[in-house]
């Protein structure tokens, strides 16, 4: 591990990224984009997205490799636009992110 | 080829002058992330780029090398050839090649115990969440690492964990080495908040 930095400065830097992360959702969730809000926060939180985004939110949470240049244009096939796709590739890796970090939090609560 | 045309061409003046600045400065086409990043900044390229900034480079429990290779790490487990090739090029300026060699690509034993343990963590944890129990930390609090070390460590995964779905979901290309050498440099000489 690295040189032992100051306990203070560890500390307001883990405090600091906590911060950091929740804006971050928050940028994804609430911020300008053109799927609502609910929308979003349904990828990001991993509960059904609408049908159409379905499929592209699955292959990202599996890591993203799976998807296709079909998969985008069956998403813009449907009405939805490129920042509509951005936004759902977006929230649905985020999700990915947000849920590793809950994985951490839940085995560090539980007894040793 | 990054799938979204929006982004390949980039939206308003400020992206296409600081595109083809990049395309200067990376003598060709600018990083496909960097691309990413900067459509659209409010919804992903500022928030990640400052949260991503505080987890690899803010004080912490872990050296800057060391936060790199848990990235390079988890992006190998994902197959992202972008994000490994640009952090196991950081993590190998700071640590040196036998330990990305041991830990990222498994071609040597090169690795101090507590960061072999560490990455054990994170490559599970990328790749089955769901299966990983309380006894996976064990091996870490065997080798001294503390819960506040493992979140660390877990965060700068999880940074990893969305980047590389957001690149491979788009199409971003790996670079090849000098583009891997040019973007490290960067981003070691600057940090993620772009």
């Amino acid at each position: 591990m690295g040189a032992a930095p100051l306990d203070d400065d560890v500390t307001a830097a883990a405090a600091l990224r906590d911060r950091r992360f929740k804006d971050l959702v928050a940028a994804v969730v609430h911020g300008p984009g053109v799927l609502p809000s609910t929308v979003r926060e349904s990828l990001v939180v991993g509960s059904a997205p609408p049908a159409a985004l379905a499929d592209l939110a699955a292959k990202v949470a599996g890591g993203g490799l799976a998807v296709t240049d079909e998969d985008v244009a069956a998403v813009l096939g449907a009405g939805y636009g490129e920042d509509a796709v951005f936004e759902c590739v977006v929230a649905a890796a985020l999700a990915a992110g947000a849920a590793r970090l809950r994985t951490v939090e839940r085995l560090l609560a539980e007894p040793s | 080829m990054i799938r979204l045309r929006a982004i390949r061409r980039g939206r308003g003046l400020k992206a296409r002058l600081v595109g083809r600045a990049l395309r200067i400065v990376y003598r060709g086409d600018a990083p496909g992330f960097v691309k990413v990043l900067m459509f659209r900044p409010g919804l992903l390229g500022t928030p990640l780029g400052r949260y991503g900034d505080v987890v690899m480079r803010g004080p912490g429990h872990w050296a800057i090398g060391e936060r790199e290779l848990f990235g390079a790490a988890v992006s190998s487990a994902n197959a992202c050839g972008y994000c490994v090739g640009v952090h196991s090029r950081i993590a190998a300026d700071c640590l040196g090649d036998p330990v990305v060699d041991a830990l990222v690509h498994g071609t040597g034993d090169e690795a101090e115990p507590a960061l072999s343990a560490m990455v054990t963590f994170v490559r599970r944890l990328s790749a089955a969440p769901d299966a990983l129990t309380a006894a996976d930390l064990e091996p870490l609090r065997a080798a001294g690492i503390s819960d506040d070390a493992i979140r660390e460590a877990a965060h700068a995964a999880a940074l990893l964990e969305i980047a590389n779905r957001v690149n491979s979901a788009l199409g971003v290309e790996a670079m090849d080495p000098a583009g891997n050498r040019r973007a490290a440099a960067m981003l070691l000489r600057r940090g993620y908040d772009l």
